[in-house]
């Protein structure tokens, strides 16, 4: 009896490795949308894909205002890429939905738009426009750089573009790594479904010894249990 | 496959498919492990981990991404025994990975155990013949007919909830025709080589019965 246990243990293991090793190499890891975006000049510019960095090409992807009314609706192209201008400068929430049931988003904050956005209407909170750029950063500009250098407004703007130039591959890269499906996980997955095993056998086990024993000596074991 | 967490539970319709999804699953999966002897304790949990690790394998096809889900396989080899196997596998892929949600666990649970089971009735004595072509076909059977019957299932699902769901459906419907033909022919190369290597893994379901005919030697 216990010598048969086993086998059906070492067939199913083959079933796992299996499909691993056959899917796992002609594919990465996925499952589940994503959606990333940055702002770019006064662009936004996103990617969606599924993980593994497989492209979700024709997705359409809608943007909502913090109050969730519907700002802009877009569709990604064959490479999963989309890119619109944003009328407001306000926080905007990318909904990725591809219609099946699986939906992703991603928000661009206020604060990565250009300044010279008007801000959404009824945003009293924040007056966009003219509040970064008429306090601090002229004068220190000012102060500091030659009379070659640009002025105050322009040279925000080359900063700006050079620093997501910079920045944008680096959030990319953080973005896929938190999607990633890892090596790690699925090991544990397994852990866990191992582990569960042991425990339906241990409470299993309880059972059969409160129960009638099974043992040969005794003739009058009830069968029920 | 999965419908995604807060997909339904803006509508009472959507509510009532997702109520109805636990307790359906609720009542397979205690059906299932009543059915499950002990000596297939190990079966279920390696095919619970095969059905875990599968749907996170994705392959890029047209404009999206698909997987096989094996729920034909599990439900040849495991019966009734597939519920409590995909629900730890499904909740586990909450856990680590948030595919699919909590509340929508008992009705995804649902949608691919119960074409399992259907699978298994159909499908099993075919699996169980001595012709190798017969072995082949019944298995890939198998394999489509879970996947299609697990996708009209989720489009049903998807119905039930709101008539705004009917593009959805078709969508759904349509993304797991690919899916159903390499799932198929998965099962049916996986049955011929568990029929020639270990043919008793295709019996299990029926090992209770066996062994209280046959009496320990």
């Amino acid at each position: 009896m216990s010598e048969q246990m086993p086998k059906p243990l070492r067939v199913g293991l083959f079933v796992v490795v299996a499909s691993t090793v056959v899917l796992g190499g002609s594919s990465a890891f996925a499952h589940k949308i994503n959606v990333f975006a940055y702002a770019q000049g006064n662009e936004i510019h996103g990617e969606v894909y599924f993980r593994g960095r497989i492209p979700a090409q024709n997705a359409k992807v809608t943007a909502f205002d913090p109050e969730g009314e519907k700002l802009e609706e877009v569709t990604a192209d064959a490479e999963g890429k989309f890119a619109f201008q944003p009328r407001f400068r306000c926080d905007h929430r990318l909904v990725v939905d591809t219609g099946d049931g699986h939906a992703a988003e991603y928000t661009i904050t206020a604060a990565e738009l250009p300044d010279d956005l008007p801000p959404r209407p009824g945003d009293s909170t924040k007056s966009g426009p003219s509040e970064p750029k008429t306090t601090a950063s002229p004068p220190h500009h000012h102060h500091h750089a030659p009379a070659t250098l640009p002025n105050g407004k322009k040279l925000q703007e080359m900063i700006e573009a050079a620093v997501s130039r910079q920045v944008t591959p680096l959030r990319k890269q953080l973005a896929q790594y938190e999607a990633k499906t890892r090596l790690r996980d699925i090991l544990g997955g397994i852990g866990y479904i191992l582990g569960i095993m042991g425990l339906v056998y241990y409470f299993l086990g309880l059972r059969k010894k409160k129960t009638p024993d099974a043992n040969p000596t005794n003739p009058t074991h009830q069968t029920n249990n | 496959m999965h419908i995604c967490e807060g997909v339904l539970s803006n509508s009472t319709g959507g509510i009532a498919v997702l109520g109805a999804g636990i307790v359906l699953t609720a009542a397979g999966t205690a059906i299932g492990l009543r059915k499950m002897d002990y000596e297939r304790i190990p079966q279920v949990a390696v095919l619970g981990s095969a059905l875990f690790v599968a749907s996170l394998i994705h392959v890029p096809l047209g404009p999206t991404a698909v997987h096989l889900v094996l729920n034909g396989l599990a439900g040849l080899i495991l019966g009734w025994a597939v519920f409590p196997a995909l629900l730890v596998a499904l909740f586990l892929q909450i856990v680590f990975f948030s595919f699919g949600g909590l509340t929508t666990l008992g009705l995804n649970t649902l949608t691919m155990a119960l074409p399992a089971v259907a699978c298994y009735y159909l499908f099993h004595p075919a699996v169980r013949s001595k012709s190798q072509l017969l072995v082949f076909s019944a298995g890939f059977a198998a394999g489509a007919t879970a996947i299609v019957l697990a996708a009209v299932l989720t489009a049903l699902a998807l119905l039930i909830a709101g008539k705004e769901f009917t593009t959805i459906s078709q969508t759904v419907l349509l993304a797991h025709v690919p899916v159903a033909v390499i799932e198929g022919l998965v099962t049916a190369s996986v049955v011929v080589f568990l029929r020639k290597v270990r043919a008793e893994v295709l019996e299990a379901p029926l090992l209770v019965s066996h062994r209280v005919e046959v009496p320990n030697v």
